[in-house]
């Protein structure tokens, strides 16, 4: 199967937590299927709690999974790789390191050259519209350009696959469709495989070829969606488009249909 | 301005009160007077100065090896939760037993020279370094942990690239509050054995009913502890000058 990057094979996540009698066992994740295309995005959508970062963070082995397997490149994974990088919703930026020491941090075990690492770091940071701003520390930026870094830096190890747990979640509206087209635009131009956790309808739409959904409890994908629009995209063709309303009315009635729904617009 | 006008009026009040009462009663309570001539003679005939810096030399050793003992058990404690297990019942008895009841003990294990003073010091502060730098441990342990697992960073560089500056603003804490118990310990410490420097002059003092020298060496005490104080606070800003003022998350 060389045609696909990512095959999540019937994979189940429990998490056991507590001690002997109060013990607790949830079933984060059962009978996952799923396969990403090299260069996809994909998106995870589904409601709070469904199991969407459980499943990113499998996906970058982080954490173990209890059943079935994960390929990538048509190897099973067995923990964390440099063909992976995962990006955080609340960016895990190190507050005692400038943008620039950001960006460099995950290459200070692969490249002794420190002017080697700057110059890749400062071409990621390039990218993502910082250059101005290499020197400064995360808390005298906005919410928007620190995921930015959170973006450079996951980018600097060059990996083949985007991790992303719901990156935008913590941004104002306003910043996050910005954000949107941001990393569109870098998706095309560095042509990564993207998976991009949201729990946004609109979101998971504008940006992604393909939607997996998710219901809740054991979390399971409930259906898959192709979007039907290519790239370049533009924000007020696709809202304004007749096909964007449809698919968006459809995976409403799902989520709606899912007793264990916790939405809401 | 007027944030020092009432502090200010404050301690004016009590000199003048203090000079007042100290006229006719200062054999038992000094006075300010009396304090700055006992201060100055100290000064140019007791050698002040020399002792003021064995004292500080004896603590600053002492304090230092409080601190690398107090944030190594720290870092264990914060890291390993059987670390933890193991080691909290003793420091908790170590918080309930006072001081006091270990000097016999130290006096046979290290004698009544620096060894003892040494120890002292570390018996009261290292502690007060455990557990700020175990909580900022476990707190950066917590918030850090997935991202270095993710870019594979682990061990020594975890330690130093992560565990080490996530952890400075707590173990500053821990300075913080240790400097000025350090200078008490070794000023009890040295008043307890006699061993030359501050404390020393305070036992003289003691022993000749010396009301001036105990107020003179008080006052040194306060000033030494105050300028430590102040050094420790400029170097708390300056290690973690990332840190965004006046907020913690
Ligand atoms: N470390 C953990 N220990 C126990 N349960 C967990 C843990 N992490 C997540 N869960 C549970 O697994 C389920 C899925 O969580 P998560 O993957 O975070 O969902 P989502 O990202 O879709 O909101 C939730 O019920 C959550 O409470
Ligand atoms: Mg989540």
């Amino acid at each position: 199967m060389s045609t696909s990057k990512i095959e999540i094979d019937g994979v189940g996540k429990s998490y056991v937590s507590g001690k002997r009698r109060d013990r607790k066992v949830v079933n984060a994740l059962q009978g996952v299927n799923l396969t990403i295309a090299p260069g996809g995005f994909v998106s995870l959508l589904g409601p709070s709690g469904c199991g969407k970062t459980t499943l990113l963070k499998c996906l970058d082995g982080l954490i173990p999974i209890t059943d079935g397997e994960i390929r990538v490149g048509g190897k099973a994974i067995k923990g964390p790789g440099r063909d992976r990088a995962f990006v955080f919703q609340d960016f895990r930026l190190f507050p005692w390191r400038s943008v620039l020491g950001n960006v460099c941090f995950p290459l200070e075990t692969t490249v002794s050259s420190r002017a080697e690492r700057e110059t890749t770091a400062r071409k990621y940071i390039e990218m993502v519209g910082l250059s101005a701003f290499e020197k400064h520390h995360p808390h005298e930026l906005s919410g928007g350009m620190q995921q930015r870094v959170g973006i450079a830096r996951a980018l600097a190890v060059n990996p083949d696959i985007l991790l992303m747990d719901e990156p935008f979640g913590a941004l104002d509206a306003q910043t996050r469709e910005l954000m949107q087209v941001e990393l569109l635009r870098i998706w095309e131009l560095t042509g990564k495989t993207v998976v991009f956790v949201t729990h946004s309808v609109d979101e998971a739409i504008f940006l992604s070829q393909r939607i997996a959904v998710f219901s809740a409890r054991p979390g399971r994908i409930s259906a898959e969606f192709d979007v039907p629009f290519g790239y370049p995209r533009n924000e007020h063709t696709v809202r304004g488009d007749g096909r964007f309303v449809e698919l968006r009315h459809e995976i409403w009635g799902l989520l709606k249909g899912d007793q264990n729904s916790s939405f809401s617009e | 301005m007027n944030k020092y006008l009432l502090p200010a009026s404050g301690v004016a009040g009590f000199l003048i009160i203090w000079q007042i009462v100290g006229a006719f009663q200062g054999d038992f309570l000094s006075s300010p007077t009396r304090m700055v001539g006992e201060i100055v003679y100290l000064t140019t005939e007791g050698g002040l100065i020399g002792l003021v810096l064995i004292t500080l030399g004896t603590m600053l050793i002492g304090w230092v090896l409080s601190i690398v003992i107090g944030v190594f058990v720290g870092f264990l404690i914060g890291r390993y939760r059987i670390m933890s297990v193991i080691l909290e019942p003793y420091l908790i008895a170590k918080y309930s037993v006072p001081i006091i009841a270990l000097v016999p003990l130290l006096v046979i294990w290290f004698g009544i020279e620096e060894g003892f003073l040494i120890a002292t010091i570390i018996i009261a502060t290292a502690i007060m370094l455990v557990f700020p730098t175990a909580a900022g441990t476990k707190e950066t342990v917590r918030t850090y942990d997935q991202v270095a697992r993710a870019y594979s960073i682990s061990g020594w560089h975890f330690f130093i690239k992560i565990l080490l500056p996530g952890s400075l603003p707590f173990i500053a804490t821990g300075l913080r509050i240790s400097v000025q118990r350090a200078l008490m310990a070794v000023i009890v410490g040295e008043f307890l054995v006699g061993y030359n420097g501050l404390g020393t002059l305070l036992k003289d003092a003691r022993i000749r009913l010396d009301a001036d020298e105990v107020f003179a060496v008080a006052f040194i005490a306060l000033l030494v502890g105050a300028v430590l104080t102040g050094a420790v606070g400029y170097l708390d800003r300056r290690l973690s000058s990332w840190r965004p003022v006046a907020v913690t998350s």
